[in-house]
């Protein structure tokens, strides 16, 4: 976005410099282009260019600025207690005041910002020009000679990062930064993010995956195989059922003896079932459990538990003002209400307990020994039926080692059907494995592997579209550093250019010129040069960077053309006007000479603002401008804003 | 919190498993009647346990409350209370109930009937030389030693 900053004047009153405000707008309220500000030595140029940083800056919002520093802007005669200057701009067509209130007993400055209607206590430019209103960037449109110098040398000044922000080259940083925030945010909670993290997953779905497909073919391996030996049983079982037929003396008694076993197992079966079901009663497995409960029952009704009312009768009872029993309540006894109410249970608490006394008195009864009677009673009767099968199997065992001794096709299928029975059972326990719940890797529970497989190719999915996100990412920050090094690559040689064509105009016969912008201005074959030809290297670099950008600042110099030699100054006088859309200068009469006719004719018609400002004392000298209609007068200083004043002024002390 | 059964407790009971011994709770139930029953308690602690529900599932539904009330009754024994003491008494069974869960067990309550379902597949591997092998056999041998355990302590 273009940035247009103005200054519209500023006002400084009980500061070093004598008390004055100026304002740089013409009748038609819009700001001259250049304003030139006489001062003559000892007035406080210093003083006010330092001020006009500051609030440009900021530099000295909270407390930045020790108490020394702070009174040395402190006016000596009168001394003062308090000070303030008040800067007024136009930041994009709209109109922000910074002012800096001195506080000098404390050694405080304190900044105030109004813009938009309001008015806050700190120093609070708009977002869109904040990046031009720092300390380092100030020092570019606020310039003096010191600094002219500073820009050759990269322990001051950063030109480098200047042109980043004034050619918003810093843009696509702020890019890639982003794009890394949001990679950050992408990524936080995955434990993997990197090639590494894919492999290993990937590893680890292929791993779950064979498992799991050797658990599948070995289970299938087992079903099938057992399948078939069932299916011998059968045939075999068929074999000897039809030999035993065969022998008409064992047959009716082999077929009754297993008969009974099946019957009598049968029996075991579902006894055990009921068995199990009483056992799964607590108080009929155990008469000292039953016991417990109907203690547990008979103490709480002994006590009265749960009590009748519930903790939230008497925490209402406390909000009352009155007890029930008319008496008032006050906050001691509401308090002790409060507290006491802690000994009784919450409503829920008291239907719980009814509901357990309730299941108590219906499954024990009276009698809390009774319950275990009938299980003992099914214990017997299974014990007995356990007995019978034993022995109904030990029978069935006699007679089918007779049948088998008897006819050698019955041993025959009686061997066989031992061996498929073993088969069959080895299996059957091979198989249970594939049921195993074990949650592990390694497991050989089907459905676990399946789950745990299920999980990890999630993962993979995950980390595949991370690295996926990753590939992209150092694909965006590739391009975008390239761009940047090459954007500032290009435009540092564009401005190298440019700059030494106008160094060129500067000093024609001066071979001097800037290599490169790398921090600071990098000189050809040299590491400085005169106290002129700085400021001209200056001037034209400026110049340039200001002239070539969207962003239109004000350019404020002290003694533009005082350390030049006539020519130069000419030079330079033809290069203001193209400087910027604001320039003003702090002068001295001495410079005069060789800078403003040039400057004027430069300027070609388009009004120059003429002041001068200068402290009392001079008799004749005030008297003089006293006489105008353009001078004001403060308790310490005066300002006269005219042309022929500025150019006649001249004060001996001036050096 | 949801009940809480150790992964070698259902292995010991994986050959029973069937014929009407078919839940997790029939297994974990076993485990806490002998953990009741002794006393015995623990954390589970470096075992492998696994959560399974967080209701009386089949035949325990209705035999919920009378579960928990034995377990109040061992507790209120355990920390010495007496019934008179009402105030201990009302904040015992108010730490280890909650009226609005499905097991009425507040999570204190839900972690202490653990710690006896855990503490008491040790007792049973303690009863039992092997891991039982037919049910019949596990019910009445479980029996047994129930009431020897329940003798010795009178």
């Amino acid at each position: 976005m273009a940035v247009l900053m103005q200054i519209l004047g500023w006002e400084a009153k009980g500061l070093r410099c004598p008390d004055h405000d100026l304002d740089f707008s013409n009748n038609e309220r819009v700001p001259y282009k250049i304003s030139l500000i006489q001062m003559p030595n000892g007035t406080g140029k210093t003083t006010t260019l330092n001020l006009l940083r500051a609030a440009l800056s900021g530099v000295a919002d909270r407390n930045s600025w020790s108490a020394q520093q702070v009174r040395e802007f402190r006016k000596r005669s009168p001394q003062s207690d308090n000070g303030s200057f008040e800067l007024r701009l136009l930041l994009n067509k709209r109109r922000v005041t910074i002012i800096m209130n001195f506080d000098f007993v404390q050694g405080i400055v304190t900044y105030k910002t109004t813009r938009d209607g309001g008015q806050v206590e700190r120093f609070d430019p708009p977002v869109d020009i904040r990046r031009f209103m720092n300390q380092n960037f100030v020092n570019f449109y606020v310039f003096d000679g010191e600094l002219a110098q500073n820009l050759l040398d990269r322990e001051h000044t950063n030109a480098e990062e200047v042109v980043e922000h004034l050619f918003q080259i810093n843009l696509l940083r702020e890019i890639k930064t982003k794009v890394s925030d949001y990679w950050k945010q992408k990524t936080e909670k995955l434990s993997a993010t990197g090639d590494h993290g894919l492999t290993r997953r990937s590893n680890r779905v292929n791993k779950l995956e064979n498992h799991l497909n050797y658990l599948l073919s070995q289970k299938q391996n087992h079903e099938s195989t057992l399948a078939d030996v069932n299916q011998k049983l059968i045939y075999q079982e068929a074999i000897y059922s039809s030999a035993i037929e065969n022998n008409k003396g064992l047959s009716d008694q082999v077929t009754q003896a297993r008969d009974r076993v099946k019957n009598l197992d049968n029996q075991v079966e579902t006894l055990s079932e009921d068995l199990l079901d009483m056992m799964a009663c607590p108080h009929m497995l155990s008469a000292h459990f039953a016991t417990a409960m109907v203690e547990l029952k008979s103490a709480l009704d002994r006590v009265k538990l749960p009590e009748s009312a519930a903790r939230e009768f008497f925490l209402e009872l406390a909000e009352e003002s009155e007890c029930i029993c008319g008496r008032p309540i006050d906050s001691h006894i509401r308090h002790t209400i409060r507290d006491r109410a802690q000994q009784y249970m919450g409503s829920d608490n008291v239907a719980l307990l009814n509901t357990m006394k309730t299941a108590i008195t219906e499954a024990v009864g009276d009698s809390p020994k009774a319950p275990e009677l009938i299980l003992h009673a099914k214990i017997e009767k299974i014990d007995d039926i356990i007995r019978q099968a034993k022995m109904a199997h030990q029978r069935n065992e006699f007679l089918q080692n007779e049948a088998a001794s008897a006819d050698p096709e019955v041993r025959s299928a009686q061997q066989m059907i031992g061996d498929l029975r073993s088969q069959k059972q080895e299996l059957e326990t091979k198989l249970q494995k594939f049921v195993e719940s074990r949650d592990a890797d390694d497991s050989t529970g089907i459905a676990v592997v399946q789950k745990r497989h299920k999980k990890a190719v999630a993962e993979l999915a995950e980390i595949t579209e991370t690295v996926n996100l990753k590939a992209k990412r150092d694909i965006l920050d590739g391009i975008l550093g390239e761009a940047h090094e090459q954007a500032k690559r290009i435009m540092a040689q564009e401005i190298c250019a440019d700059a030494n064509a106008r160094i060129a105009e500067l000093m024609p016969d001066n071979n001097i010129r800037i290599e490169e912008i790398k921090d600071c201005l990098v000189l050809e074959q040299q590491a400085g040069g005169s106290v002129g030809e700085t400021l001209s290297i200056a001037y034209a670099f400026l110049s340039t960077i200001f002239n070539r950008s969207d962003q239109q600042l004000p350019f404020v110099v002290d003694s533009p053309a005082g350390p030049l030699d006539l020519p130069k100054r000419n030079n330079i006088s033809q290069l203001i006007p193209k400087l910027s859309n604001q320039f003003i200068a702090f002068t001295i009469s001495s410079e005069r000479q060789g800078f403003i006719p040039n400057l004027k004719t430069a300027c070609d018609g388009e009004g120059i603002q003429f002041i001068t400002l200068f402290r009392k004392g001079p008799k004749e000298l005030e008297e003089k401008a006293m006489q105008l209609d353009a001078c004001h007068v403060t308790d310490d200083g005066l300002t006269v804003l005219d042309e022929a004043f500025f150019n006649e002024f001249g004060l001996e002390e001036e050096g | 919190m949801r009940f809480q059964i150790r992964e070698d407790a259902r292995k010991w009971f994986s050959d029973i498993k069937g014929n009407g011994f078919d839940l997790d709770f029939d297994s974990y139930y076993f485990c806490l009647m002998a953990g009741i029953a002794t006393g015995r308690k623990d954390d589970a602690a470096g075992r492998e346990v696994a959560e399974f529900i967080d209701y009386f599932p089949g035949r325990y539904s209705d035999r919920g409350r009378l579960l928990v009330a034995l377990f109040l009754s061992k507790e209120l024994r355990v920390y010495g209370i007496e019934m008179g003491e009402k105030r201990a008494v009302n904040s015992l069974i108010t730490s280890l109930t909650n009226p609005e869960s499905q097991n009425y067990l507040s999570d204190e309550g839900m972690r202490e009937f653990n710690r006896y379902a855990h503490g008491g597949l040790d007792v049973l591997q303690e009863w039992f030389e092997d891991r039982p092998r037919s049910l019949e056999t596990f019910l009445r041998m479980f029996k047994r030693k129930l009431d020897g355990v329940q003798q010795e302590s009178l």
